[in-house]
């Protein structure tokens, strides 16, 4: 009960994030967006004091999917534990590096992002994401490992600078130890707190 | 309790710790992977630490209930004992009775006469002689049902150089019927003359890939678990291939890793179905009949079913290696009891949490899931049990000055006091936050003028009454601070008064004097050593050592009165001596073992101090 409440939980943010996407995604809108949205080089730059959810509300890292974006916007983000530091580096895909650590297990990954949706303050995304693990002590074992993972998420831009993303995806995760090795699939959801610096 | 768990859960969302089948990030992906792992490399290999029977120096001495602690690999029935006889990846050969209590082993690592090396198939004939692959020493070994030697076959033999022998059957003259990794079937008479061999290696009819069980027919036939080859396959006794049945898949009728099977007096087979976790039904022309079991490791559920047998009863016994148990299903396939881990017999646990000591020596085990209390005398065996008071979930349990038992039921919001003959005297708490109500009590302590003092969990406090359960006063509050708590989950009092308490979510044990004023405390999130990842469980020994439990590193952690990390024992896993996660308590008396519940593994491991 408690995984489905969980996982219940995660994919009504997401669904919810999608459908509000796909609702407000109309081509006009898109259109609108696009014109309030700044011109290249000026993406971090504030288009107005514009309230939440109004309709000429500014992206600040990029602009509407369906709209040219400006390449050259860079992000740093804290995740749930990790540092991201994340480049937009087309109209619609965003790289990013990402470490995320504690005592006895670390991880390294690169993260690739494909904007698939945006209306207002929410956006909805896919993506990939691959890394390196090394373990110490965990379970008395050590080692080391990687993972894959595809994701589906959404975000929520709070204001010019800030956005919070959460996304959600089966993650292959292979490790080995004493000899020893297996992958299985996990769920794995991430969520992260962005700045844009510019 | 589940509330407790869940806010753990909650609170481990930064910090690493599987919350289940959905993960916070790729850490706990990567820890939840990795206790996969670890219970991997158990399962191949020998996880028991060897039980110490001189000296003490904090290792493992045993466990209640101790039948069939490890993963079995393959069982068979004594039908002049009506005992079951199970092999042990530990090199051991172990008798439980009918009811699941441990009789006798024998064994031990070695090439020697009566040790083994990875034993397999086991086969007792009718005067009681166990019969013994001893496959890493490429022999079969013959023991008396009292588990002495008693002569060994094949070894270095030119006539029949087994190789990796698996499986074993005896037909009513006792000769022996063996199947080694190469696929091959070796009939020796009951003296171990080698007689014939059959079979070969492919995947054709009449070859064999890997075979391990195999048993007679009441004709004579022999069935055989083509491993390698995902089926069954029928010879006559002579060795002329008949049939087979069984397709690699994991549908309705096929098999994936077959490696054990039984024929019941109807004809009917049933094959240990090991890769697909349950048992599947066949009759003796190979037609599918019945299933039973999934993945999983609820009652009646498998991880890796090895071996089966029908029990005199009409009832399957199998080997659930995977969850290092021996259930036992009705012939339709219906979980009954299990055998090991877990169960609600007399001296059995479902989920044990709270364990304390009486005067007399004798041990008072919550037993949670049960919704009992149970008693065992010092030696482990079972005494009574007490549930009077309608247990909903019993987590701490502390014995005072005048004996009374006190139980923390974190179900009901409050302590119930019993006698220790498990009498129900009187109860005091209710629900809430107010002074004398509860949140999830989880620890009771009491020291030597009659104080209890209960881990108030969820209201982030400690509570002391009076022996009666008057409300004397409390301290902490919620929060990471010095004297403040993270969900407080055990508290023990030393005998100069001064309190400690184990504080799960923040990792650490804080020590307050006797008013309740904090003094210091030890501890930090990690694995190392003197750290915990969420403690569990806290007792003090007669010098002043703290024994603490590490909950998701699985062990426990020795420190002196000023908290200096000592040493520590155990290890994750479901071994003897091992921890699964899972909430613990210990209670130690004097210069005595320490007794440590382990709620996961369903049992009471007991250490030296």
């Amino acid at each position: 009960m408690r995984k489905f409440s969980q996982c219940a939980f995660v994919l009504g943010l997401l669904v919810c994030g999608a459908s509000l996407a796909y609702a407000g995604g109309s081509p006009s809108d898109s259109t609108q967006t696009a014109s309030n949205s700044g011109t290249a080089g000026d993406t971090s730059a504030p288009t107005g004091d514009l309230a939440p959810g109004s309709s000429e509300a500014s992206p600040n890292l990029w602009t509407a999917a369906s709209t040219p974006a400006q390449p050259g916007v860079f992000a740093l983000g804290v995740g749930f534990p990790d540092i991201r530091a994340r480049y937009d580096f087309s109209t619609r895909f965003d790289v990013e590096l990402k470490a995320a650590g504690e005592t006895s297990t670390q991880a390294y990954s690169a993260r690739l992002y494909f904007r698939a949706l945006r209306w207002n303050e929410l956006g909805a995304y896919a993506g990939a994401e691959t890394g390196y693990l090394r373990f110490d002590g965990v379970y008395s074992l050590d080692g080391t490992g990687f993972f894959v993972e595809p994701l589906v998420g959404a975000e929520y831009f709070i204001d010019k600078r800030w956005f919070l993303n959460v996304d959600i995806g089966p993650a292959f995760v292979n490790v080995s130890s004493s000899g020893e090795n297996i992958g299985e699939w996990q769920w794995t959801v991430n969520t992260a707190l962005y700045y844009t610096l510019f | 309790m589940k509330r407790i768990l869940l806010t753990l859960s909650a609170l481990c969302l930064g910090s690493g710790l599987a919350a289940g089948g959905l993960h916070f990030g790729i850490l706990q992906s990567t820890d939840a992977t990795v206790r996969d792992l670890r219970k991997q490399i158990l399962a191949t290999e020998s996880p028991v630490p060897t039980p110490e029977t001189e000296g003490c120096g904090n290792l493992y001495l045993g466990s209640v209930p101790s039948g069939f602690a490890m993963n079995g690999i393959f069982i068979a029935w004594d039908p002049t004992t009506s005992h079951f006889v199970a092999t042990f990846a530990a090199n051991e050969v172990e008798i439980v009775d009918g009811s699941g209590n441990y009789v006798s082993s024998f064994g031990g690592t070695g090439t020697g006469n009566g040790q083994l090396n990875t034993p397999a198939g086991v086969a007792v004939d009718g005067s009681g002689d166990i019969y013994v692959c001893d496959s890493g020493n490429n022999r079969i070994q013959v023991f008396s049902s009292a588990g002495g030697y008693k002569f060994q076959f094949s070894e270095n033999s030119s006539d029949a150089p087994l190789e990796d022998p698996q499986g074993i059957a005896l037909d009513v003259s006792g000769n022996a019927y063996v199947s080694d990794y190469i696929g091959q079937i070796w009939v020796f008479d009951k003296s171990g003359n080698f007689l014939r061999s059959f079979g070969s290696g492919g995947s054709g009819n009449g070859n064999l890939s890997e075979p391990e069980g195999l048993r007679l027919d009441g004709s004579g036939n022999i069935y055989v678990a083509d491993y390698g080859n995902n089926r069954v396959e029928e010879f006559t006794n002579s060795g002329t291939y008949v049939n087979q049945f069984g397709s690699a898949g994991s549908g309705t009728g096929q098999l994936s890793g077959p490696t054990d099977l039984d024929v019941l007096s109807t004809g009917d087979i049933y094959v240990a179905d090991y890769e697909n976790n349950r048992i599947e039904g066949f009759t003796n022309a190979g037609a599918y009949l019945t299933q039973f079991g999934v993945v999983g490791a609820a009652p009646g559920q498998f991880s890796g079913p090895s071996s089966l047998v029908m029990g005199p009863g009409g009832d399957f016994y199998v080997c659930d290696s995977g969850n290092y148990r021996v259930q036992v299903m009705s012939a339709s396939g219906s979980y009954i009891k299990q055998y090991g881990n877990g169960g609600n017999g007399n001296g059995q646990f479902e989920v044990p949490t709270g364990v304390a000591i009486g005067g007399n020596g004798n041990i008072y085990v919550a037993d949670g899931q049960n919704q009992r209390v149970q008693i065992l005398n010092p030696g482990g065996a079972y005494v009574g049990q007490f549930t009077t008071a309608g247990f909903s979930e019993p987590a701490g349990v502390a014995v005072g000055v005048s004996s009374n038992v006190y139980v923390a039921d974190s179900g009901k919001e409050l302590v119930d006091i019993f006698t220790s003959a498990g009498t129900f005297v009187t109860s005091f708490g209710s629900a809430g936050s107010g002074p004398g109500q509860f949140s999830e009590p989880l620890g009771v302590a009491t020291d030597s003028v009659g104080n209890v003092y209960v881990a108030d969990a969820l209201n982030y406090r400690v509570q002391v009454f009076d022996s009666g359960g008057t409300f004397k006063f409390q301290f902490g509050t919620q929060g990471s601070g010095p004297g403040k708590f993270n969900i407080p989950d055990d508290i023990a009092v030393a005998a100069n008064g001064n309190i400690y308490v184990s504080d799960a979510g923040n990792s650490r044990v804080e020590i307050f004097n006797s008013a309740g004023t904090f003094i210091s405390q030890f501890g930090s999130l990690g694995s190392g050593p003197g750290q915990f990842n969420g403690t569990s469980g806290i007792a003090l020994g007669a010098n002043g050592d703290v024994y603490v439990g590490d909950n998701d590193n699985g062990r426990v952690e020795v420190f002196n009165s000023a908290g200096v990390f000592q040493r520590e024992s155990g290890s994750f896993g479901v071994g003897p001596g091992q921890f699964e996660e899972g909430r613990s308590y210990f209670a130690i008396s004097g210069n005595g073992p320490l007794y440590a519940s382990d709620a996961t593994n369903n049992r009471v491991d007991e250490f030296c101090p």
